[in-house]
This record gives C-alpha cells, sequence and structure tokens, in this order.
C-alpha cells in the first residue's frame, strides 16, 4: 500500500446517517427458489464513485454504480421485491458494491433485511416485470416514482457462460460506538436463464436514493436472470477509517458479532 | 529453456512526464542488460486507460526503441490487440513488418483480443465479437505478410486488394503465439499452429495437463500461418538475490503492488455478461482468491523469487515439464531501485542460466544414451 493509493473520501457523518443497527448474527443461509434478479451496471465518474466510498476502500477503475432488482416468489420471508443501489469498491480482492439506498416491497423483508444484513432499507413499492420486449424496474415511495431502470432487446447468454458474476453487497452498520463498519457477505447462485442487454435509467432520483451526486452516466450492462440463491450469514466487518489492509478486518463469531 | 522479460510499463502515482520517461527508459535498459545476460525476449504488453497497471498503449514504439538500443534480443508483442475498435488488422501487420525490418527480424507476434471492460468499454468494442475478429486477424494477418497483393473478405476483415507494406524481414513471416489464459485457450492456439504464451501464474503440476493437451492437438494442426510455431511460452515473476528471504520479500511486494493496480480493472466478466468470456482474464486471474478481505493472498507455488540455487531447482521442473521459453515480470510501480532490478538480472544471467543450460545438455546426452542402449 502507498500514500499515493486511491481510497474513498466519503465522510464519517454521511456513512453514519446511513448505517444500520446491527444487533442479530444470522446463523442460517438465507434461501430463494425460483426468483429473479434484476443486475444492472453504469460507469460513474470516478471522482464520485470515491466520494461515495469510505477511506479504507479502493473504488473500481472505471466508477461503477450498481442497480439491483430481486423478485421472490417463495422462500423464508414470502414474496418480497427488492432494490438496492451500490458504488463498486475494492475490499481487497473481489469487487464488491457498498450499498447506500434499498428498497423492499413488505415490512418482513424490510426488517429482516435491515437487522441481519445492514441493508439501509426502507418499505416502498418495488416492482421488477419482464415483459415482451423489456426488464423494467422500478421503485416508488410514498407514491412518488424515484427509480426506474430498463433494459431492452436482451440477448441470451447460454452454455457455460450463462452467468451473471454479481458483485458482492456490502453494508454499513453502526458498532454500538457511533463509528460504523461495513459488513461484508457472500452470496451464491445457480442460474437457470440469464439475458443482456444495455440498460436505462428513465428515473434516478439522486436525492431520494439518499446521494445527491450521483448519477450514472454511462451504461454497462443490463442483466436479468432467472436463479437460485443463497445469502450466506455475514461474517467479517470490515473499518471504514483506515486502510484496509493495515486496519485489517474483524471476524464475526456467534449471535452477538463479537470480535474473534 | 529460453528465458525472456515482459514489460507492462506498470507507472507509480503522481503521473508525471519525467516520471513517464523513467519508466520507458528503465526499461529500456532493462532490455538492454537482458540481452548481454543471454536472455533471448523482451516482450511488451499492449494496455489502455491501466491506471498505474499498465501504460504500455504502443508497445511497437517500445519494442523499436530496444530494437534500435540491441542487436539479437527478440522483440515480442505481448500481445497485439485483435480487436477492429482499437487496431485494423492491416495497421497490426504493417506494425509487426515495420518492427521487423529495422530489427533485422527479431519480431515475435503475439495476438488476443483484451479482457477489461477499462479497454474493450473504452474504445466501444462489440464485445461479443472479440473472439471472431481475433480469429480472423490470425489468418489475415499472414496473407497481408506473405501474399504480394491481398484481399480478404471476413466480418470484422475486410481488405480489397492491396499490398500491404512493408513485408517482414523473417521469410515468410514472424512467430504467432496466442495469449493463453482461460483454460482451454491452449487448444485454440494449438489448432491454429501457433505458439502458447501462457499468461496465467499457476504451479506446474496444474501446468502440465494444459501443456500436454497443447502438445498433442498441435500434432494435427491446420497453421494460420506459414508454418507451426510449436512452442509454448509460460510468464512468471523474477528476483533473484543471493539471500533467498530477501528475494521472496521483495517479490511478495511487487505482487502486493501488482495485485493493487491489477483488482482495481473491471474484468469483462464481472461487468457484462457474454458468451465468449467465460473467465477472468490474466489481471483478475492474477487476484487471490480470498474469502475473506484480510485472508493472506494466496500466491502460486511456481514463481521466481529465490536466491540463485533456489531458482535453479524452481525452474529445472519448469524445463523438464516442456516449456520453451520462460518471460519473466520484473516490475511494478517501479517499486524496484533500477540497480536493484539489473543486479538481480545479471545475478540470475550469471548462476542461474548457465546451470540451466548444462542441466539441458545433460539431460539430452541421458536420453541420446538411453535411446542408444534401447
Amino acid at each position: 500500500m502507498r500514500e499515493q493509493d486511491l481510497f474513498g473520501g466519503l465522510s464519517l457523518a454521511t456513512l453514519s446517517a446511513q448505517s444500520v443497527n446491527f444487533d442479530e448474527l444470522l446463523q442460517d443461509d438465507l434461501v430463494f427458489k425460483n426468483a429473479q434478479i434484476y443486475y444492472s451496471l453504469f460507469e460513474i465518474p470516478l471522482a464520485a464513485a470515491q466520494a461515495q466510498l469510505p477511506p479504507s476502500v479502493h473504488p473500481s477503475i472505471p466508477g461503477l454504480l450498481g442497480i439491483t432488482f430481486w423478485r421472490i416468489s417463495d422462500g423464508p420471508l414470502g414474496p418480497f421485491e427488492f432494490a438496492m443501489i451500490g458504488v463498486a469498491c475494492r475490499t481487497g480482492i473481489k469487487p464488491r458494491h457498498l450499498i447506500h439506498a434499498a428498497f423492499a416491497s413488505t415490512p418482513q423483508a424490510v426488517e429482516h433485511l435491515r437487522r441481519q444484513y445492514g441493508f439501509p432499507c426502507r418499505l416502498a413499492s418495488v416492482q421488477l416485470r419482464e415483459s415482451y420486449d423489456r426488464i423494467l424496474g422500478s421503485v416508488a415511495e410514498n407514491g412518488a416514482l424515484i427509480l426506474q431502470v430498463e433494459t431492452l432487446s436482451l440477448l441470451p447468454i447460454v452454455g457455460a457462460n450463462s452467468f451473471i458474476k454479481v458483485s458482492p453487497a456490502i453494508t454499513a452498520v453502526a458498532d454500538g460506538e457511533g463509528v460504523p463498519e461495513l459488513l461484508q457477505f457472500e452470496a451464491s447462485y445457480e442460474f437457470k436463464r440469464v439475458l443482456r442487454g444495455m440498460p436505462r435509467t428513465p428515473v434516478f432520483d439522486a436525492v431520494a436514493l439518499n446521494r445527491p451526486d450521483l448519477v450514472p452516466v454511462f451504461p454497462v450492462s443490463g442483466a436479468h436472470a432467472v436463479v437460485d440463491f443463497t445469502i450466506h450469514p455475514p461474517r467479517y466487518c470490515l473499518p471504514t477509517t483506515q486502510p484496509l489492509e493495515r486496519a485489517g478486518v474483524r471476524k464475526l463469531n456467534g449471535r452477538q458479532g463479537s470480535a474473534a | 529453456m529460453q528465458f525472456g522479460l515482459i514489460h507492462e510499463l506498470s507507472t507509480p502515482r503522481p503521473f508525471t512526464s519525467e516520471g513517464q520517461r523513467a519508466v520507458y527508459e528503465n526499461a529500456i535498459e532493462a532490455s538492454v542488460v537482458a540481452e548481454q545476460c543471454g536472455f533471448a525476449s523482451t516482450w511488451c504488453v499492449e494496455h489502455h486507460f491501466m491506471e498505474e497497471y499498465s501504460h504500455a498503449s504502443c508497445p511497437d514504439q517500445f519494442l523499436m526503441a530496444v530494437a534500435r538500443a540491441t542487436t539479437r534480443i527478440r522483440l515480442g508483442f505481448g500481445i497485439a490487440t485483435s480487436v477492429p475498435a482499437i487496431h485494423s488488422a492491416v495497421r497490426l501487420a504493417e506494425k509487426a513488418a515495420f518492427l521487423d525490418v529495422m530489427s533485422g527480424g527479431r519480431v515475435e507476434f503475439g495476438t488476443g483480443r483484451s479482457s477489461t471492460w477499462n479497454e474493450l468499454g473504452g474504445f466501444g468494442a462489440a464485445i461479443d465479437d472479440t473472439k471472431k475478429s481475433w480469429d480472423e486477424y490470425t489468418r489475415a494477418i499472414p496473407k497481408m505478410w506473405t501474399q504480394e497483393r491481398c484481399s480478404f473478405n471476413g466480418s470484422t476483415v475486410k481488405l480489397p486488394e492491396r499490398m500491404v507494406l512493408p513485408k517482414p524481414w523473417q521469410k515468410p513471416h514472424p512467430p504467432m503465439w496466442v495469449a493463453v489464459t482461460a483454460p482451454g485457450t491452449e487448444i485454440d492456439a494449438a489448432e491454429r499452429g501457433m505458439g502458447a504464451l501462457i499468461l496465467s501464474h499457476s504451479d506446474v503440476t496444474r501446468a502440465i495437463p494444459r501443456f500436454n493437451a497443447y502438445r498433442e492437438r498441435i500434432k494435427t494442426c491446420e497453421p494460420v500461418g506459414a508454418f507451426v510455431n510449436n512452442r509454448i511460452a509460460t510468464v512468471n515473476w523474477l528476483y533473484c538475490h543471493k539471500d533467498g528471504e530477501y528475494a521472496r520479500r521483495r517479490g511478495k511486494e511487487l505482487l502486493e503492488s501488482f495485485s493493487y493496480t491489477a483488482a482495481q480493472t473491471v474484468e469483462i466478466s464481472e461487468g457484462y455478461p457474454s458468451s465468449n468470456y467465460t473467465n477472468i482474464g490474466l489481471l483478475g486471474g492474477l487476484r487471490a482468491d480470498a474469502e475473506s478481505p484480510g485472508e493472506k493472498k494466496k500466491f502460486a507455488s511456481g514463481l521466481c523469487f529465490g536466491s540463485p540455487d533456489e531458482l535453479f531447482e524452481n525452474l529445472r521442473v519448469w524445463q523438464d515439464a516442456g516449456v520453451d521459453q520462460m518471460i519473466f515480470l520484473i516490475q511494478s510501480r517501479e517499486l524496484l531501485a533500477q540497480p536493484e532490478l539489473l543486479e538481480s538480472l545479471r545475478l540470475f544471467g550469471s548462476k542461474v542460466m548457465p546451470r540451466l543450460a548444462e542441466y539441458n545438455l545433460e539431460q539430452k546426452r541421458e536420453a541420446a544414451q538411453t535411446g542408444e542402449a534401447a
């Protein structure tokens, strides 16, 4: 690590404001069968990406904004739909997305995803729909449409390459002492069908999405999948104020998330 | 087994004109010293928009500078990106032939198609078509070199009859290679009678099945060029020091620096689901497979960081496995001071290469005796 290396520049106050109290550590996987995922990526200016990441992590180059929708028809939380918006970062090796806004369509999903995964989740009308010519994801909050993402002219991705390499989410959580940490968890996927096209955002209310300065600039890809997927329990807490390489990580252990 | 260098022209922040020039000049000097030490080749990658990781956007110009400072060392395109949005096939044929003439026939022509969103997205390339364009380039370029006038009507290469000039110095043309990262690409190389430039670092036991598959398939190849280039080159790291522990410590620093710069790029498979990019490429492949962010990186076992004795033992295994040329990365973000880097090359050239050459002769003598006895 060198002093000149690129790090995030998000203020602790901003990160704290979105941090979620995290007091229950999940022990079991969360499994969703025959779900739908819509994962779209957009380039954003590198400076904008750095401004949305804490000083402990590196931005990806180029800066990337990821918008992900889930449509869950069955599972432990019942049917619900979910959307999250994050900025790509490197917490070491793997690319991940720091989530700065999330929405779920049922109170049960909101509660579970907040308390056990640290998603800054709010109740909203979330919809992921597949029509004859497009994939459309939308979020409406208090009757106002705040996010709409769509991808047209989708092509099937077939054979051994029929997968989406979804970057895992990390979330900001409060540690009880006012200093937020980042919660890291993994997910695994069994893809059944993958479509890909070029996305666009007819509606992107940056203020409602918690980051007034963040606007998607250049589309990378929009991919839709039918998938069985599993979210594994959080295992690590990452620092926010010091470079990860220097500060190390905290391994979660037991129901209280105590340090190992 | 022969040895070569491969230059990423990795450049540390803050970026300055003077610092950039120093990176280029140091790499040229390393190539000159490598030639003096008996290295067979010096290669230059081609990358675009890769901050810090590689500022080697014009490898033909770098290799030309090396050509004018050397007399014998071969000059490798590692690789020429065979994607229409980045280069036309004609321009690649011209650049390679031009360098071949100016260097008196020293070009090795590596081909590939890039694997990052940084590059392919940056040029607006048709990502789903890169394998198709690469395939056409490898078939069209040898025709441009060997036919007085050439025409080609493909889906990505469209050339009405023209005389592509100059023609290469080497006859019939420079040896052709394919960059091999994803498993299976060595078969693509073999099918076309091209050398396999294996860029993914690996331990030798994992590499041997790929070498064997290549050697088997190339026996029945249909060469895209005028001859079969049945050779395997493998990229590795090199830092040689009389104190093996010190060498490994410095090597670890090099790898960490390299991994840091590589980790920030966006691989195609991470951002753009596509039928022709199954695996992450060299950069992504070099990222350690860490479940946790703090987990220590796991690096391949066959890397050449050590004392001369240790490197001899390591490379003997690679040589026995059938590697024709070992090509070394030697620098990342100018981490090694230039005198230290040159000393490593000189130590390797004086203490390791002669022993490996002698070992190779012994192996051949033993094989000959065994053959006579049989």
